[in-house]
């Protein structure tokens, strides 16, 4: 995934809905649940932003597979392309 | 807020007392006698269970201390006119039904299972229904509290259960469960041992099943630590309680319908559907969360009040957490 405009919006979104303090720092590496240490309903609440915010829908299936930034980044990107096609 | 990971550490393990009474007879003496109860006369059956109810408080050493201290805070708590004469044996007794759940409804047809409900405010739950915004039945651990999901199911309400997967429950419900798919139950169930990422996953589902326009049951008195709690007064105590129904109804819309259900000793159940509220969405946001959680927890204490001994372990929770005060 090398799309940095993405990523940015992506941290954003994250930071928003996850309450992350500004000086937490976020990036593709970023382990959501371990480095953010931010709970399910956080968690959940960032899963609604980012649907919100990227107008997509997210597998529930597929959630143990986004663990850090940079798979959500990478989720995004594919289901993007996949609409677009 | 659903279990999840860590947060299952910081969940209250509940009451030490309930912990301490000895129910392994109950249980085993209940398992043995459910084949036998459920072909008895509903009345004869209820008669049973309340006797069990004496044995387990007379009989049982050491349990008799523990239903005594329920009752003498709930003396402190409900105030001096409370009639305890005989409440420590009715508690007993409302625990014994409280454990055998809807196992008493086994084995019979839809109609001779809901022949033994008496249903008020079916027309408040109807009503959300017709809302097509789903709905949140809001739940609690008061009186016969699996029985409006075993009513429900007989009445073929599309629900769902947002909860762990209650144990011992009847094989009727337990074949409910099986749903699968999306909007299945099965993976709704939540798990104390699950993941943060899990536990999202779940919240997901319980949106999806509201956003179908399905029914979706959630208890309003989970004791709960961390970030999305609200402190709420509940019979003379102020404690930290989940605010996941609160944020669900606030980001659907779906209205909320609290449910109480209590056998009457004579082997019915009284169900009663309260009116439809709705929590604005931006409630969670604005700090109003509480106002609803407090709301919520008012209407059981109502219950509690006209009905204590259907408070089942209410009087034997801990007192409140380090933080939160004690009211008088």
């Amino acid at each position: 995934m090398n799309d940095p405009n993405l990523m940015t919006q992506l941290c954003a979104t994250v930071r928003k809905a996850g309450r992350i303090p500004r000086e937490v720092p976020i990036s593709a590496e970023t382990c959501l649940v371990e480095d953010l240490r931010i709970d399910s309903l956080d968690l959940f609440a960032v899963l609604i932003a980012v649907q919100d915010r990227f107008d997509l829908v997210i597998d529930v299936e597929d959630m143990p597979d986004l663990n850090r930034v940079g798979d959500l980044a990478a989720y995004v990107a594919s289901r993007r392309s996949a609409a677009a096609a | 807020m659903p279990p999840g990971g860590d947060d299952v550490a910081r969940i209250g393990r509940g009451a030490k007392d309930m912990g301490r009474l000895k129910a392994g007879l109950q249980k085993q003496a209940l398992r043995a006698l459910m084949p036998l109860l459920r072909r008895a006369p509903e009345s004869l059956s209820a008669a049973v269970i309340d006797g069990l109810g004496w044995v387990n408080y007379r009989l049982v050493p050491g349990n008799r201390a523990i239903y005594d201290r329920a009752v003498e805070r709930a003396r402190e708590e409900l105030g001096p006119g409370l009639d305890d004469r005989n409440l420590a044996r009715r508690l007993a007794s409302g625990l014994v039904h409280w454990r055998s759940r809807d196992r008493l409804l086994d084995g019979l047809t839809d109609e001779q299972a809901l022949r033994r409900f008496d249903v008020e405010g079916r027309h408040h739950l109807d009503h959300a229904c017709g809302q097509k915004r789903g709905v949140i039945l809001l739940g609690n651990h008061f009186g016969a509290h699996l029985h409006p999901s075993h009513w429900m199911f007989r009445e073929n309400y599309p629900l769902r259960l947002f909860m762990e997967r209650p144990r011992r429950v009847s094989q009727y419900m337990t074949d409910q469960f099986r749903s699968e798919g999306a909007l299945g139950q099965e993976k709704l169930f939540i798990s104390r041992r699950s993941t943060p990422t899990e536990a999202a996953g779940s919240i997901l589902r319980a949106m999806r099943i509201l956003n179908a326009g399905m029914i979706l049951q959630i208890a309003g008195d989970v004791r709960w630590q961390g970030a999305h709690t609200a402190p709420a007064h509940f019979l003379g105590s102020t404690y930290l309680f989940s605010t996941t129904w609160v944020v669900l109804a606030a980001m659907t819309g779906a209205p909320v319908v609290p449910v109480f259900c209590r056998p009457d000793g004579r082997g019915r159940y009284r169900l009663e559907f309260l009116a439809p509220f709705r929590v604005p969405a931006d409630a969670p946001r604005n700090g109003q969360a509480t106002v609803y959680v407090q709301r919520g927890l008012d209407a059981v204490a109502d219950q509690v009040r006209r009905h204590p001994d259907q408070s089942n372990d209410y009087f034997t929770w801990p007192r409140p957490e380090i933080g939160l005060t004690r009211v008088a």
